[in-house]
């Protein structure tokens, strides 16, 4: 497998930078992002990332794994650096740079860890989606780049974008296109060729049910695809997005042939039935022990942690955390919780759920012990502002979660990444 | 109109309510509370304006109306009538009695059309006579009698009728029946409208002196709905004609009601787990006529101090006070967001959060209020501790609590006048004390001073044009109130029809 993706790279090296095998090739004017010109040979070689020196950032950070090695991607808010770590057991986290983009990226940025590929991925200025890849296991400094332009056709990317490496090589990002649709880009391999695919036009399901033309066209029209989650099994792709028009919870998946789309909840109030809630936003997908789709998300109208589980083609919902505590007042109040809802299953049924509280602005985990069992509430970190872009995975490390940290100062607020290191 | 008077009742107290009885379901049932308040709530309709709501009853004029009669003519038979006609009114007035009230309606240059039907040989002929008449005054005595529902309007004796100038004639040739008419047709004619107009004037007369009022009676029980279980909770409210023999009068002062009325809730798990709590005191009083004649307002209520509280407490309890972010739509469209750089996030030290453009408050009572009337400076004070207002803004998308301030409020409300269809109080002045501030964004604690300086604008902003009550008066007549009055033990409103 390694001597193959050794291969793979030096054609994408060779793709890339046209010099390896140009000995004459002009050096180093022409070497391409991720190489650098050795003045010895006058070729470009790949160029080690810069070590990051600062504490790791927390802005808009994600997280994956593979064996015993974790990443994490995360952004500089105060440079825009994108800060990509390697822990492994025995080593201090390895942090670097991967990039610096010109636009201010704020938080978004994805990665994921296939079965031979690592991939982030980030919005240039251009509204292009860019990829930075290396082979696993590789060496964690070194990085290919390749800007995503699918073969004939054109897209407007937004912040709301996912990305996921699977199979032996491909790799797949799906995003919220400027046209309100959600839209994905897949290709064999990170050096493409890239394909555009439409995932979910907000029009047609599978299921009937639909968001109707009064609520779609309705100004603010904004569409279909915000937030993002894309997940892989084996060929297959899932995507749980958010319906911003209709409020609803939506899961493209992607078989052999076609993109098919489902409606998870439409969130309807309990106040009036007939009306719908806004429910569905920071979707994650897991699958249950028998394979069963199961999704966590955050009910926005009624501030609440929701686990949704498929069942016979129809989705079961259940609330995973309401919100309520008693304050000191002995009255009962409401905090809004499930933002940023990211969902463990494992072979068992136990389900965890780290999410925002953002009441009390702390990271809160949800846990299940079993697939029939009850959910147990607790705060996992309350010190400060913290509980954002809350993630975690599960290696065999153990389990690692991560949020980020906002840390007010006279001048502003700078930005940390906490990281919880447990058990499973 | 019904559901106007539930509305009326809905949010009669004196309490920031964020949608009104959009939020409400309303649930009329058994009487449930025994104890009520006497004297809750005192209403006294002058003379003059019994007079204005038999006018506002009628609004298309006089209603004249009568079944037909028969009349033995030569040799056929013949009917008179009937009479469907609407008089134009040229005046009305009303004059008091000892236990009755006059009114005098005045109809000028009325013409009234009078059908004559006559079978003849098989076939019946139909000839049409008109009375003109140069005034016709009909003065009925409004009085109260009783009935098995209860008081009622009624007329004392028969409806006096003047006809000036009377002259019948017939409109048309009326061939084959002119000569079979008796030859005091004319004074049958003449008799038959001034009977009908002595019935119609009856008939005109409203019947019932609580629906004239729109005041409801009975147990009503307001749910407040939320798309927060913890916020649900149920206002009771119940209210009967007082006790007292004397509860519902006819005197030379006008119409006099009294209700008794109890307030209680089924507490939402958002109010603080209190009991109703008033401190002791009386009814509201009697009306002042004279104040009532002087402001040229046609009706005078007065809801006492005790009552105002009761259910300012009762609604807090049921939720109604639990406000903000129920609605989760897109700011375009959301009522409940505001601005985020209207709030003078600044003067807090929140400003360099890194928030979304829009804001919401919430507010959440940590207490229930204590209302107390102040006559000398005209101002209803509501005292309310432990007030908690929250701070949300977008934080990287997320809905996202910036700051809780809890803080003791003292408002003191002056009443608006000259407002169509509802009782208005602004807040005249609002003192703040601030008991704490719980931020994971600060990086240092603001001054205490600057706290209650922003807690004071926003409850301002908050709460501003929220201490308005609709009157419980009928919708179709559109009525101001000219005036309220603060009295030690009530609040008076003085209103008239526009």
């Amino acid at each position: 497998m390694s001597r193959r993706v050794g291969a793979l790279v030096a054609a994408a090296l060779s793709a890339l930078t046209g010099c390896p095998d140009s000995p004459g090739v002009a050096c180093p004017e022409e070497c391409e992002r991720g190489f650098e010109c050795d003045t010895a040979t006058r070729t470009c070689i790949p160029a080690p990332l810069a070590v990051y020196e600062r504490p790791v950032p927390g802005r808009g950070a994600r997280i994956t794994a593979r064996d015993d090695h974790v990443w994490t991607v995360s952004v500089d808010p105060a440079d825009g650096g994108i800060v990509v770590t390697q822990r492994q057991p025995g080593s201090l986290p390895d942090a670097r740079l991967l990039a610096t983009p010109t636009r201010n990226i704020e938080r978004h940025v994805a990665i994921d860890a296939g079965a031979d590929l690592l991939v982030v991925a980030w919005l240039s200025a251009s509204g292009l989606y860019q990829l930075a890849w290396r082979p696993l296991p590789g060496d964690h400094a070194l990085w290919n780049f390749v800007t995503l332009r699918p073969t004939g056709e054109s897209y407007i990317g937004t912040d709301d974008f996912d990305v996921v490496a699977y199979g032996e090589q491909s790799v797949a990002l799906i995003f919220r296109d400027r046209d309100r649709t959600l839209r994905a880009l897949t290709a064999e391999a990170p050096t493409g060729p890239w394909n555009l695919e439409m995932s979910d036009d907000g029009r047609t399901t599978d299921d009937g049910v639909t968001c109707p033309d009064t609520l779609r066209e309705v100004q603010p029209a904004v569409g279909v695809g915000f937030d993002p989650h894309l997940i892989a099994r084996g060929s297959q792709l899932f995507a749980a997005h958010y319906d911003g028009d209709c409020g609803d919870l939506r899961l493209a998946r992607r078989g052999a042939e076609r993109w098919s789309v489902t409606v998870v909840d439409t969130g309807d109030l309990s106040t009036e039935p007939s009306v719908r809630g806004m429910t569905g936003r920071w979707p994650s997908i897991a699958f249950e022990p028998g394979g069963a789709v199961a999704l966590a998300y955050h009910d926005v109208s009624a501030g609440q942690l929701m686990y949704a589980v498929e069942r016979d083609g129809r989705y079961e919902t259940q609330v995973v955390d309401a919100g309520f505590t008693i304050d000191a007042f002995s009255r009962e109040q409401k905090s809004i919780v499930g933002a940023f809802a990211n969902l463990t299953l494992d072979a068992t049924g136990a389900a965890v759920i780290v999410y925002l509280d953002a009441t009390a602005v702390d990271l809160k985990v949800s846990r299940r012990e079993t697939a029939s069992g009850e959910w147990s509430r607790s705060t996992l970190v309350a010190e400060g502002a913290v509980g954002f872009s809350a993630a975690q995975v599960v290696s065999e490390q153990g389990r690692t979660i991560i949020a980020e940290r906002l840390l007010p100062s006279l001048t502003g607020f700078s930005s940390e990444l906490v990281v919880v290191e447990a058990e499973r | 109109m019904k559901l106007r008077r539930l509305l009326w009742f809905c949010i009669l107290a004196l309490l920031p309510l964020t949608s009104g009885c959009d939020e409400t379901r309303i649930r009329t049932g058994a009487s449930a509370l025994t104890t009520l308040e006497d004297d809750a709530i005192r209403v006294l309709v002058s003379s003059d304006g019994i007079g204005r709501l038999a006018a506002v009853a009628n609004p298309e004029g006089f209603a004249l109306s009568a079944a037909s009669i028969d009349l033995e003519l030569d040799g056929a038979e013949a009917s008179l009538g009937p009479l469907d006609q609407v008089l134009a009114v040229a005046s009305r007035r009303s004059a008091p009695g000892t236990s009755s009230v006059s009114l005098t309606t005045r109809l000028n240059g009325s013409t009234v059309f009078v059908p004559l039907r006559v079978h003849v040989a098989g076939e019946t002929r139909i000839c049409r006579w008109r009375l003109d008449t140069t005034r016709i005054e009909t003065t009925a005595d409004l009085v109260l009698v009783d009935t098995d529902a209860g008081p009622q309007f009624g007329v004392g004796g028969t409806p006096m009728v003047t006809l000036d100038n009377p002259v019948s004639r017939a409109i048309d040739a009326c061939t084959g029946v002119a000569d079979l008419l008796p030859e005091n047709f004319d004074a049958l004619l003449v008799a038959y409208v001034r009977t009908a107009i002595s019935t119609s004037a009856a008939a005109s007369l409203p019947s019932s002196p609580l629906d004239i009022l729109g005041l409801l009676l009975g147990n009503l029980q307001l749910t407040h709905r939320s798309t927060f279980s913890n916020r649900t909770g149920t206002l009771i409210i119940e209210s009967d004609v007082s006790r007292r023999t004397d509860a519902l009068a006819i005197t030379p002062d006008g119409l006099s009601i009294a209700i008794d009325a109890a307030a209680e809730a089924n507490r939402a798990r958002c109010a603080p787990p209190s009991a109703i709590e008033i401190p002791p005191g009386g009814g509201a009083r009697a009306l002042d006529p004279d104040a009532v004649r002087r402001l040229g307002a046609d009706f005078g209520v007065a809801v006492s101090r005790s009552w105002l509280a009761r259910v300012a407490q009762g609604a807090t309890l049921a939720g109604y006070t639990c406000i903000g972010l129920e609605d989760a739509r897109h700011p375009q469209v959301n009522a409940e967001v505001i601005p985020t750089s209207d709030l003078l996030l600044e003067e807090l030290g929140l400003d360099q959060i890194p928030t979304g453009a829009h804001a919401t408050l919430t507010l959440a009572p940590g207490s229930l209020p204590q209302v107390d009337l102040q006559p000398d400076s005209a101002t209803i004070r509501v005292q309310w501790a432990n007030l908690q207002v929250e701070i949300y803004a977008d934080v990287f998308g997320a809905r996202t609590r910036l700051a809780r301030i809890v803080a003791d409020a003292d408002i003191r409300l002056g009443p608006t006048p000259q407002v169509v269809g509802m009782t208005k109080f602004e807040i005249e002045a609002i003192e703040v004390a601030t008991d704490r501030i719980d931020s994971d964004f600060l990086a240092v604690d603001p001054e205490v001073e600057d706290i209650d300086r922003w807690m004071r604008r926003t409850l301002l902003s908050m709460l501003q044009d929220r201490f308005e009550f609709p009157l419980p008066f009928n919708p179709a007549a559109p009525v101001r109130v000219i005036s309220v009055q603060v009295r030690a033990d009530d609040v008076v409103a003085f209103i008239r029809f526009d």
